[in-house]
């Protein structure tokens, strides 16, 4: 993977100060490093805020952003790094896991209770992985990262993202059977989970 | 396989005989037919992936981009005339550094007709200490549009500003030459053993000067300069 000659430009560019060549470089993943920031901080603010201060640092050191590698992937590192900062920072604020049921939802969503209350109980269960599993997790399955780009991102090979992302699925589901009783109301006969 | 061998291998079997390899794929499918906790294992778990991936995108909030445009404005443009300060991000600077001062390359730059490659000689460093070495630049009269591009062999590592050794071993970047002499402080550390080079490159168009100056790695404990492939 290597950024396109467009995006070369853009970054020469950038590096030598086009803050405008910088905006229209990110302008198009906004949404992606939005939404993988806001899946591994189940905050809203906090996520826009860990967006802003990332691309913030990446505009900074875009004089160590080596031109063979791709764009995306650098970036897409550096906000990683950062949200690992970010919940560092609100476990000493807090002093507690941010691994509890997170309280807010997309407030857009308009859609059923019942569905409301799916996601919650989903994300809540993710919530629980340890950190090791829920971002392949959150990458793969939710964000629609590729194998690559992740393997990039987190800096460990092909092979162990793919069992990572096994185990996160494993556990998810046994964390989801024990919800059982309150998925009850709503999962589909036919989808119906065992008794474990 | 029994229930406990098949459990792990659920993920892998749904992505099909090339995860799981074509026997170890046969041997789940055939527990699978036989087994109902298991077959139902992975329905629970298809249902799992299927919720995961309908979970809805989110989008950036409406008005990230203009936060960050308004951020943006506000940090400072690396300056064209002060392109050291950028160099300033990634490679540390002599005062931070924990070795001593032990090597200076001195390079004459003159942007007109050939030139020689020039070639410096450090004394011995030991080896996991921080060296810094000044590299200068010299010319006539000031020089647009100059690509900088320092090289490090394998032996040396760029030090950070905490002077913790980088992965990084080459950095390049844009800039200027004012008339006169610029000197360019970097500090490097000696990881292996051996007569490892610095190379420094200035170019200009077609134009390039190259100035290779060689830091003698010496390990510790016999204190001899060992001399490597350099
Ligand atoms: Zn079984």
């Amino acid at each position: 993977m290597v950024s396109t000659p467009e995006q070369r430009e853009l970054i020469c560019r950038a590096r030598n100060g086009d803050k405008a060549a910088f905006e229209t470089l990110i302008g198009p993943q906004l949404d992606r490093f939005y939404g993988l920031a806001y899946q591994l901080i189940r905050n809203e603010d906090d996520a826009a805020d860990v967006v802003q201060e990332a691309l913030i640092k990446a505009y900074r050191s875009l004089g160590s952003f080596r031109g063979d590698a791709d764009f995306f992937t650098w970036m897409a590192r550096i906000l990683r790094n950062t949200v690992l900062d970010e919940l560092k920072r609100a476990v000493r604020r807090h002093e507690e896991p941010v691994e509890t049921l997170p309280e807010s939802l997309d407030r857009s969503l308009e859609g059923k209770a019942e569905q409301k209350e799916l996601r919650e109980i989903v994300h809540g269960c993710i919530s629980q992985l340890s950190s090791k599993l829920r971002e392949p997790l959150v990458m793969f399955d939710i964000e629609g990262y590729s194998y690559e780009e992740i393997s990039q991102i987190l800096g460990i090979n092909i092979g162990t993202v793919k069992s990572r992302l096994n185990r996160a699925r494993e556990s998810l589901r046994q964390k989801l059977n024990k919800q059982r009783n309150r998925l009850a109301g709503w999962v589909k006969v036919s989808d119906e989970l065992p008794a474990s | 396989m029994n229930c406990q061998q098949v459990e792990p291998l659920l993920g892998s079997y749904l992505d099909g005989p090339s995860e799981l390899g074509k026997v170890n794929f046969a041997k789940v499918e055939e527990h699978l037919g036989a087994c109902r906790a298991c077959s139902t294992s992975l329905d629970d778990l298809r249902w799992v992936i299927a919720q995961l991936k309908a979970q809805p995108r989110i989008k950036a909030p409406e008005d990230l981009a203009a936060r960050l445009h308004r951020r943006l404005a506000l940090e400072a443009e690396p300056p064209r005339e002060n392109w050291l300060v950028r160099l300033q991000q990634f490679i540390n600077w002599p005062s931070l550094a924990v070795g001593a001062v032990v090597a200076a390359g001195v390079m004459f730059f003159v942007l007109r007709g050939p030139q020689p490659v020039v070639g410096i000689y450090a004394s011995a460093v030991p080896i996991d200490q921080n060296v810094a070495v000044q590299i200068a630049f010299e010319v006539d009269e000031d020089v647009q549009g100059v690509t900088f591009d320092i090289r490090l062999q394998d032996g040396l590592r760029f030090v950070d500003s905490r002077g913790q050794p980088l992965q990084t071993q080459q950095v390049a970047w844009r800039g200027e030459l004012r008339r006169g002499k610029t000197v360019v402080p970097i500090t490097v550390r000696g990881i292996r053993p051996g007569r490892w080079e610095i190379l420094a490159v200035v170019r200009k168009n077609q134009l390039a000067r190259k100035t290779h100056i060689i830091i003698p790695v010496r390990a510790q404990r016999s204190g001899n300069i060992s001399v490597g492939e350099g």
